[in-house]
């Protein structure tokens, strides 16, 4: 009887401690250790960081091995850090510790997604993600990258002295000082190396080049014929205004290529009738333009840049100022990779646009038998080269797959119903940089003029970028950077022939014959991913380009003198779509108005009158969106029919529709194959005018706000809504030159005027923190929602105005 | 009411050595000490109980309050939509539970090594 009050209080404290110490399972989640988890010496209290409200500016003295000279570390009151530096090396270490500072989790995740090493953390769900992603061969392709850079002296030092920054701080950390989501997912940080920095290069390169359609356009050409695919499908759209128009600059070009191109004689592959996996598509915009002195009050140029991505949080972009002897810049960068990839310094400045030319290309690979080691080329039996992928899975048992390297690129899809083809995917980031490629593209952070600019941008490799430029001398200029494969017309347009050389790619076009506008007479240049030429341009090249932002754009550029920074903005913040109003243009007038009740022709006037702006407290927006993808998607049921069946097509773009609605009301595609009548554009217009309507009274009234029926969130990285905001009201829709979309929108605005100093501005929708737990994690969301911008401190030296400095860092060498 | 504060002393400075780094069970070694060693019948126990609370709750209180309260309110709704004070509550009365198990099978282990039921 003793015993039973030990044997109770032991089992009792027993199951506490387990219960406490073990990984709980809630559904595909599981979360951390109670116990480890909420107390508050090591737990997640450990991350909520101080508030400072009494103007205590917190110092910290530091070391980071190999470390030369003294570096001292102004943050400003955006947490943006200023990093005065005696030597290049030295300002890359405090780089690496200052940005793993604030947000070494998502470096961390980030080199994981691009490696395909997720599954080790998240588990078995993730899966299919890191296999898909070893198979497209980005994770060879940064070894590859960091084979390369290392050869270069600049770039090896740059890149390790980074790491070094990176690892100094991972070794200062106890459990307590773990980033939130390290004990969230229950795992512990591991070293930095600069395959890492290469992988979240890689990983950046892919979110923004990846798009390619070929598979679905084969299918589309299949099922369509071809005077149908062209007639839905044009290479051009008449109302676009390019990037680079001809000026008659490009008559000599290819001239040097005539030998290349005599052996192009792709072929198209037999076109498949069977179930792929969707295209990999990242539809990723950006806007960048750049007005010479004559437009600007100042007489300077003014540079403007607001870069579209997927918005998360922490946020993609990270700021920061890098002061040398011999020069200063201030830019962004993502977190992970040295240096600063958009900015300016005291001469220049530049930005990035996405080309939006597909850079990747699907071609059928023909095996000699079923082991699927070797195959067959111009009638020679090749050998494949094979890399096994060990996939490590939490909880659960490694899976390795066998990805299969051929000279058209890695084996991504497996043909189920053929045991002897495959589809292999040739992607321009799988050839190796050149090494002194990373030297060459940092030299623009102290570049000086143009001349500087052309010989840094070439270092910028697979990236494909539309990159503008202004210098305080009073140059603009913009250049499609990139590496572009050299085609025979429409290659790469469908699933090739993998069995003939011929259809390899035959190297890039040579630099000096990329489109380039420089000092144009019209006093700006600009971009919005739209085509990069017009039609002339004598290579060939297809992809996904905008139709609406770029004009939109334009015509605002083209009227405007007088230019100042705020004028900038508000291009920047107009949420007009040339895209709705020539698509409203196109239907209004079709739809039968003696067909339509009263509230329906109530409707009808709304719609009438809308300018085609989509702003945040408006209902018209939401209406119209759901006007148009009603007809839109009763249209193109046809397309439905073979999507539903697992087959991907193309869909015809918007302005496509816009065009056929007004110049081939009676095409066979506005038949409903669903009713007995034969269905015209108007009768497709009058119904989805009644269909909308009856949504509309039925809504509540509130949810069809735009910016409530838009349903814009920047979510967590890992989808944790307690960290991610939900509440943001925004205007803008994707089509916008403000192209803030449900998820996706301006990730970076900044506008910089050139002049003896530069005067610049900026806003992104984040913070300079990746912890939820600080002040400086979202601090910014509201003002990018509201359209305001923050003055950017550029400081030429460390005695800047101590009423923006925040926090201090000191770092020397070691004894 | 001596054994109550002795109690409270131990768990809360014991527990307070978590800052220097030592793990979060800490907190059940202090309740088995104060426990095992003090005497008293349910004024330790309530010590113990106390004492870990406070050394939770305050540890949990005073970095919510220097970070005003952000990482409260997001780590709120991760655990179901608790307020900030309700969070610092939950952590309060997590390190007290602890304690107060450790206390009572520290307790249970002196009394059937001392034969002492007090």
């Amino acid at each position: 009887m003793r015993f039973i009050p030990l044997i109770v209080s032991g089992a009792l404290l027993a199951i506490l401690l387990w219960g406490l110490s073990t990984p709980l399972s809630a559904g595909k989640n599981v979360l951390p250790p109670l116990g480890g988890f909420i107390n508050p010496y090591s737990g997640f209290w450990a991350n909520a960081d101080p508030v400072y409200a009494d103007g205590k500016i917190p110092a910290h003295t530091l070391s980071i091995p190999g470390l030369t000279g003294r570096v001292e570390v102004l943050f400003d009151e955006m947490q943006v850090p200023h990093i005065f530096a005696e030597n290049e090396p030295d300002a890359y270490r405090a780089q690496g510790y200052v940005m793993a500072r604030h947000r070494l989790w998502q470096m961390d995740i980030s080199a994981r997604q691009t490696s395909g090493r997720l599954a080790e953390i998240l588990g078995d769900r993730v899966k299919s993600m890191d296999k898909m992603i070893r198979r497209r061969g980005l994770a060879r392709a940064a070894e590859d990258d960091w084979a390369e850079y290392q050869k270069n002296e600049f770039t090896r030092t740059m890149m390790e002295a980074y790491t070094d920054g990176v690892n100094a701080y991972i070794h200062e950390l106890s459990p307590a000082d773990y980033p939130l989501e390290y004990k969230l997912l229950n795992y512990a940080p591991e070293e930095w190396t600069p395959l890492k920095s290469c992988l979240v290069i890689e990983g950046m390169i892919d979110a923004l080049n990846k798009k390619d359609s070929d598979l679905a356009s084969s299918n589309s050409l299949a099922l369509l014929g071809r005077d149908t695919f062209d007639y839905l499908f044009p290479l051009w759209y008449p109302k676009q205004i390019p990037i680079v128009q001809d000026t008659g600059q490009w008559g000599g070009f290819k001239k040097d290529q005539q030998g290349l191109l005599s052996g192009l004689h792709y072929s198209l592959n037999e076109v498949p009738e069977r179930v792929f996996a969707s295209p990999f598509e990242a539809i990723n915009g950006s806007n960048n333009w750049a007005v010479d002195g004559s437009r600007t009050v100042s007489g300077a140029p003014i540079l403007c840049n607001d870069t579209h991505l997927p918005l998360r949080l922490p946020h993609v972009w990270y700021q920061l100022q890098l002061h040398l002897p011999d020069y200063t810049t201030y830019g962004i960068n993502v977190a992970g990779v040295p240096g600063v990839v958009i900015g300016f310094n005291n001469d220049i400045a530049w930005g990035f646009t996405n080309v939006s030319q597909e850079v990747a290309d699907w071609y059928k690979i023909y095996w000699t038998d079923a082991t699927k080691t070797k195959y067959t080329v111009d009638g020679e039996v090749l050998e494949a080269e094979l890399r096994v992928e060990e996939i490590k899975i939490a909880r659960g048992e490694t899976i390795l797959d066998t990805v299969r390297y051929t000279i058209f690129g890695p084996v991504v899809y497996e043909d189920s119903a053929d045991a002897l083809c495959d589809y292999a995917y040739r992607y321009t980031t799988h050839d190796p940089p050149s090494a002194d490629d990373l030297e060459h593209f940092f030299s623009i952070n102290k570049g000086k003029n143009y001349s500087d600019y052309r010989r840094a941008i070439p270092g910028l490799d697979c990236l494909s970028q539309n990159v503008a430029f202004a210098s305080a001398q009073g140059d603009i200029a913009i250049t499609v950077q990139g590496n572009f494969p050299i085609r025979a017309h429409e290659q790469g347009r469908f699933l090739q022939e993998g069995n003939s050389r011929d259809n390899l790619w035959k190297g890039y076009i040579p630099q000096e014959e990329l489109p380039t506008l420089y000092k144009p007479s019209r006093g700006f240049v600009f971009s919005a991913n739209q085509h990069s030429t017009d039609p002339s341009y004598p290579y060939y090249y297809a992809g996904r380009f905008d139709d609406s932002r770029a004009r939109q754009i334009y015509s605002r550029l083209k009227d405007m003198h007088q230019i100042t920074a705020d004028s900038m903005k508000t291009i920047q913040m107009d949420n007009r779509s040339l895209r709705a109003r020539d698509a409203l243009q196109a239907m209004l007038p079709l739809v039968n108005q003696d067909q339509l009740s009263p509230d329906e022709q109530e409707l009808y006037e709304e719609l009438s009158r809308w300018d085609a702006r989509y702003l945040r407290d408006e209902r018209t927006p939401s209406v119209f969106t759901m006007w148009l993808d009603t007809c839109y998607n009763y249209t193109w049921d046809e397309m439905d029919a073979h999507r539903m069946k697992g087959i991907p097509v193309l869909y015809p773009s918007i302005w496509k529709f816009s065009e056929l609605l007004e110049s081939d009301p009676g095409c066979v595609f506005f038949d409903y194959a669903a009713t007995k009548e034969i269905e015209d554009a108007s009768a497709v217009v009058t119904h989805g005018l009644k269909v909308v309507a009856a949504i509309v009274r039925e809504m509540e009234p509130e949810k069809l706000v735009w910016h409530r029926f838009k349903k814009f969130a920047i979510m967590h990285t890992a989808q944790i809504p307690a960290f991610s905001r939900m509440d943001v009201v925004t205007d803008g829709t994707r089509h916008t030159p403000n192209a803030t979309d449900s998820d996706h929108g301006p990730s970076f605005r900044m506008i910089v005027e050139l002049g003896e100093h530069p005067v610049a501005w900026g806003v992104y929708p984040g913070g300079q923190s990746g912890n939820p737990g600080s002040p400086y994690y979202d601090d910014l969301v509201d003002d990018w929602a509201a359209g305001k911008y923050r003055k950017l401190n550029f400081w030429l030296d460390a005695s800047a105005d101590g009423k923006h400095i925040t926090e201090r860092m000191e770092f020397t060498p070691q004894n | 009411m001596k054994a109550f504060v002795y109690a409270l002393v131990v768990v809360l400075a014991f527990s307070s050595l978590s800052y220097l780094g030592l793990p979060w069970w800490i907190v059940a070694f202090a309740g088995f000490l104060a426990g095992y060693v003090l005497i008293g019948r349910f004024t330790v126990l309530l010590g113990a109980f106390s004492g870990g609370l406070l050394a939770w709750g305050l540890a949990a209180y005073f970095k919510d309050r220097a970070n005003t309260g952000i990482l409260a309110e997001r780590m709120g709704e991760v655990f179901g939509g608790l307020g900030g004070f309700e969070l610092i509550l939950v952590t309060a009365f997590l390190g007290g539970l602890v304690a107060l198990a450790a206390c009572f099978f520290g307790r249970s282990l002196r009394i059937l090594r001392t034969g002492n039921s007090i």
